[in-house]
């Protein structure tokens, strides 16, 4: 077990250095010089200007001693300053991190407290009408666009009704991107959960049981319900990360002030300290939650062992 | 994709003989192969036969009067510049349906070859193909297409190419697991044994057994590709004005949504529904290949 | 009201209350609230350039001069100046007691570093070069002395508007910023994206001639907030939440009737649009081709259905309101809509309807510059051009025609531009070689107007700015479009008194009240 959490924390630092060195070779592969994009924007910069300039960012220094001196950089916590305003990119990001999450967190709860009850009914009910009229229901709710279910919540309750402030920056801005976000994967979590209780359901000891004549609620509680968690967990790990993704587009329609508004601006700037920051960060985030998704797992299924 | 569903991955799928008899009958009987069917082949239709089917010029400035409501006249109504919205959605279901092509094309073909030449070649190759593969797979494929697409500049072609790119892992790894399943069986050695090149190999053994799930993961990914696509023209990554594209009106009509909400409602319908019909498409297949794992797997 | 629900109870709770306390509550009486789309990049104000940001420094920190609304040079931190008879000698006397916000004193020595830091290489401020070729800068008690390279006669219009404001020393401490001024309102916080609230300075003595309070604001605080989506701006207005906000072009429109509203349209902005080409590349490296596209072009149509018409049409590419601007003379020199003659040059040129000039129409992202832009297209469609739009950010679109107008083969390209300040010899910054994201022109006769104009004043000055102009109109660089044009709209319930804009769309709240 220890070394088998040693092995996945090794993977996870590998997968997070192969992030940071990809997106430096993709920077300097692709055009767009951030060096005029900072300040050319309302000035006319000599070539010594921007030479300069270059020297100060560490600009003019090859590629991979350039990636060497930020992975030194990160490793000491330092994710260096934005081209444009000079801000601490680790501040910045660690500032915003906290909504994300909250946004993910909240939309993770609506999510399962959806999708979960109604993914198990179906399979319970397995190929009866409520089965069907559920599962209708799901495939819709996939096929919705998150950007556009935003805006017609956001045109239903923020304008129309006028219920829901728009911008007050609180909890209350929390609900709408949530319940956006929220909707769409509890359908995924619908059809997961309903496709693994029907494996479930079928498997040979609930049959046992069922057979032995012990009461359902029984037969659910004491054999569905531990391998019913397993599937679960292996769910929410599955759409979390989906969900830290679609909470990216989700922020920018509703201005929520997270790491995808940071990444969405910076892109556009090329702002490159920032996106590496915010890839950097984002990339952990996914990796240290599957881990503790993996050792719920253990937790969960003593079948399974890690070596 | 990511900005909705994750994809179907039927890795458990192909690792197991399809049953090959009498599919034909489990397909016409199957409602989803029906209904998400007839919604793709009108859509089709739609797209085929837009210059007709559109009674105004999609990108005609003033075609009515600016943002008036729904009427006998523009059966959507009119946006911002009097443009005819209906015409501009007919318009738009061929912009669509080329962008789910030419995406899901990429990720097919790349991923196909990546997964059938780290399965074959095994190794180091397999190992560094692989591995990025799975890196890529980390990361939701929005994310990575926001990423490609801010780096290639905004453009539709550039954001079919991007999303393209993000899906790539999926197919790679199907393919990839079927290749491993293939290889290990006896006619696959005996073959290699009596030296038979290995485009015969792929041609005559592999193929027919990668393309049934690649058929699935490709409908499911159609729609999954289409949201993306949409998705980054919403946030101003992908069509350029004056194309019709279902993501890119809707974020240009964002201002009006509260006078003129029929700007907002008709595009987002349109994409809801072509989603729908390859998601219930894929739904059908996915059953009709595979009818012991009706499940979401991963 | 605003907290009433607090995180850690359930969110159905959070749900019925938030159902209950609908319509969001006002803000305070004495705070003022402005909803901008876009937060300001820095507060280093020799690091940024951009109209959002100013906007906000234009609040905490101040000029050494001040304009009228004329563009009269009035005392600012400075009380007056004098220049040696070679033009290359200021002298510029500081008035006494302008305090800082941590309470130290704004001297000369305070004014010199500001020059020092601004102009040295090593900041790279992108307003440099607006402060002319300084050649060293020393202190003599109270005055601060200025010398340069080249006689710069708009070096002190230049140091009253807000492209020069001064930041106190103490404002920059190593890579960090802390916005000290002398202005009217104190920095407190900053929620990045979110809101940035300001303070009045209590001890605050106005010299600015267009502020008619003489002391301190008279509202307690100023918080700018960030809401990037239109309809959501104005709902905040509506509610209260907001006391000005920037209207979308739509909602401007229909509030200019609202009785219950006030609309504001930055009339000193001395913003200007264009259309310009990357005059390099065949064939716009041809005036005639350029000309051809002027006359395709009806501004008036962006004005009236981009803009609905909340900007005016203009033909100068020096900003109406600024020395030199005349209107007449410009639409005489320059294009004015005419398909037909485009029709007949672009003939001329080889090109029709039956084969277009394909070009590509690079811009930038900004509300209705993207309608502009589309009726553009349009235009230039019907006269045999299929321009096709490309649109980036800001920042990439600059580093893209920087390439682009360097080039001297490749697809023709047609862009569209703004540019503002308070004296027309933003002239030099756009077409003096390198030029503005290299769009300078090669040309020894445009060089010397250019250079000229700078060393020459009163009527003689605007003789040579007319000359340039007439210059610019003739070979067709520039196809001028209106003004202004971004971040110039204000809103306000119309019980909201006082609001001014100054030079530059800048805006002041010295003398905003609120009425009951």
């Amino acid at each position: 077990m220890t070394n088998y959490i040693i092995r996945r924390f090794i993977v996870a630092v590998a997968i997070l250095f192969a992030s940071i060195i990809g997106v430096s070779l993709l920077i300097h592969v692709v055009p767009g010089d951030p060096v005029i994009m900072m300040i050319a924007q309302n000035s006319n910069p000599s070539p010594e200007q921007i030479e300069n300039m270059r020297k100060a960012l560490g600009l003019d220094r090859p590629v991979w001693e350039q990636t060497v001196i930020y992975l030194g950089k990160v490793l000491s916590g330092d994710l260096g300053r934005s081209i444009f305003g000079s801000q601490s990119v680790a501040m910045l990001l660690f500032d915003r991190l906290p909504n994300t999450l909250a946004l993910a967190a909240a939309a993770m709860v609506i999510a399962t407290g959806i999708g979960l009850p109604l993914g198990f009914f179906a399979a319970y009910r397995q190929g009866t009408w409520i089965d069907s009229v559920l599962m209708v229901g799901a495939v819709l709710g996939v096929s919705i666009p998150q950007f556009w279910l935003g805006l017609i919540l956001l045109l239903f309750f923020s304008l129309t009704l006028e219920w829901l402030p728009v911008a007050s920056g609180d909890y209350r801005s929390l609900l709408l991107p949530a319940v956006t976000l929220g909707v769409t994967y509890s359908a995924i979590i619908a059809r997961m959960t309903r496709s693994a209780m029907i494996e479930v359901f079928t498997e040979d000891f609930i049959r046992t049981a069922r057979a032995k004549g012990l009461p359902e609620a029984l037969v659910l509680r004491r054999h569905a319900l531990k391998p019913s968690l397993i599937a679960v967990v292996t769910i929410i790990a599955v759409v979390f990360g989906y969900l830290m993704g679609g909470a990216v587009v989700v922020e920018n329609v509703f201005a929520w002030n997270g790491i995808g508004r940071i990444a969405l601006e910076s892109i556009n700037r090329r702002d490159y300290p920032m996106i590496q920051g915010f890839i950097l960060v984002f990339a952990t985030v996914i990796v240290l939650i599957s881990i503790l998704i993996d050792l719920a797992y253990a937790w969960l299924d003593p079948r399974i062992t890690y070596r | 994709m990511a900005a909705t569903a994750p994809p179907y991955d039927p890795t458990n799928v192909a690792a197991e003989e399809l049953p090959r008899t009498r599919w034909w009958r489990r397909t016409a009987r199957n409602r989803s192969i029906w209904l998400g069917g007839v919604l793709i082949a009108v859509l089709a239709i739609v797209a085929l036969l837009a210059p007709v089917l559109a009674p105004y010029d999609p990108t005609k400035l003033a075609a009515g009067k600016r943002l008036s409501p729904p009427s006998w006249e523009h059966a959507f109504g009119t946006d911002e510049f009097g443009r005819d919205i209906f015409s501009r959605v007919i318009h738009g279901t061929q912009l669509t349906l080329y962008v789910g092509v030419v995406a899901v094309g990429i990720g097919l073909l790349a991923g196909a070859a990546i997964g059938i030449g780290a399965g074959y070649a095994g190794g180091w190759v397999q190992a560094v193909l692989m591995r990025g593969v799975d890196f890529l797979y980390t990361f939701p494929d929005i994310l990575i297409a926001l990423g490609l697409v801010a780096f290639l500049g905004p453009s539709l072609t550039n954001a079919m190419v991007a999303v393209g790119i993000s899906v790539v892992p999926y197919y790679a790894r199907v393919t990839y697991s079927v290749v491993l399943v293939e290889r290990n069986k006896p006619y696959f050695e005996a073959a290699t044994a009596i030296g038979a090149g290995w485009p015969r190999l792929v041609v005559r053994h592999l193929l027919p057994n990668i393309v049934p799930p690649l058929i699935v993961v490709a409908t499911l990914g159609f729609s999954a590709a289409v949201l993306s696509a949409a998705a980054l023209s919403f946030l101003g990554l992908g069509a350029q004005p004056p194309a019709p594209e279902w993501g890119k009106m809707l974020a240009d009509g964002r201002n009006y949504i509260a006078r003129a909400p029929w700007i907002l409602v008709f595009p987002g319908l349109a994409i809801v529904v072509t989603v729908l019909g390859f998601n219930i498409l894929g739904d059908g297949i996915r059953d009709v290949l595979d009818p012991r794992q009706r499940r979401e797997v991963r | 009201m605003r907290y009433q629900c607090e995180l850690r109870r359930s969110l159905a709770v959070c749900t019925v209350l938030v159902g209950l306390g609908a319509g969001a509550a006002a803000a305070a009486t004495d705070t003022i609230i402005y909803a901008r789309p876009q937060d300001a990049d820095s507060l280093d104000a020799h690091k940024v350039s951009t109209t959002i940001s100013f906007q906000v420094m234009q609040q905490v920190y101040n000029t050494l001069f001040s304009l009228d609304d004329k563009g009269g040079i009035h005392p600012g931190m400075a009380e007056k100046w004098q220049v040696s008879d070679d033009g290359l000698t200021y002298r510029f006397t500081m008035r006494d007691g302008v305090m800082c916000h941590d309470g130290s004193t704004f001297d000369a020595a305070a004014a010199k570093w500001n020059f020092d830091r601004v102009t040295s290489p090593e900041t790279a401020s992108p307003n440099g070069s607006s402060y002319g070729e300084v050649a060293s800068t020393a202190v003599e008690g109270k005055d601060l002395i200025v010398t340069l390279k080249a006689a710069y006669s708009p070096l002190p219009a230049f140091l009253g508007g807000v492209l020069s404001i001064m930041m106190c020393p103490s404002a920059i401490q190593g890579e960090d910023v802390t916005a000290v001024g002398t202005g009217p309102w104190k920095y407190v916080s900053w929620d990045r994206n979110n809101e940035l609230v300001l303070e009045r300075n209590e001890g605050y003595k106005n010299v600015h001639p267009l502020i008619k309070n003489p002391g301190a604001p008279y509202m307690k605080r100023l918080v700018f907030k960030t809401i990037p989506e239109g309809p959501a701006r104005m709902a905040a207005l509506r509610s209260g939440e907001a006391t000005f906000a920037e209207p979308s072009l739509a909602d401007a429109a229909e509030l200019k009737n609202d009785p219950e509203y006030k609309v504001y349209t930055a009339p000193l902005s001395g913003q200007q649009a264009y259309v310009a080409f990357a005059h390099k590349i065949p064939p716009f490296d041809d005036p005639r081709a350029r000309r051809a596209v002027g006359y395709a072009i009806d501004r008036n149509a962006c004005v009236d259905i981009g803009f609905q018409g909340l900007v005016e049409a203009s033909a100068c590419p020096i900003a109406p309101g600024l020395v030199g601007h005349d209107g007449a003379k410009c639409e005489e020199w320059g294009t004015t809509y005419d398909p037909d003659k485009a029709k007949e040059i672009l003939a001329e040129l080889g090109y029709g309807l039956d084969k277009p000039l394909k070009a590509i129409f690079s811009v930038s992202q900004l509300q209705g510059w993207d309608e502009c832009h589309v009726i553009i297209q349009q235009q230039l469609k019907e006269v045999g051009i299929e321009a096709e739009i490309e649109t980036r950010q800001f920042a990439a679109w600059v580093d893209h025609m920087s390439k682009v107008n360097d080039m001297t083969e490749g697809t023709p390209t047609i862009w569209t531009m703004g540019m503002s300040g308070v004296d027309p010899d933003y002239l030099v910054f756009l077409w003096q070689r390198p030029g503005y994201a290299n769009q300078g022109i090669e040309d020894a006769t445009l060089d010397g107007m250019l250079r000229e104009q700078r060393a020459l004043t009163g009527e003689a000055r605007t003789a040579k700015l007319l000359d340039i102009q007439r210059f610019l109109l003739e070979n067709g660089y520039e196809i001028p479009l209106f003004s202004p044009g971004w971040f110039w709209l204000s809103a306000s319930k119309s019980n909201v008194d006082g609001f001014i804009q100054i030079q530059v769309a800048m805006p002041l709240f010295n003398d905003v009240q609120i009425k009951e």
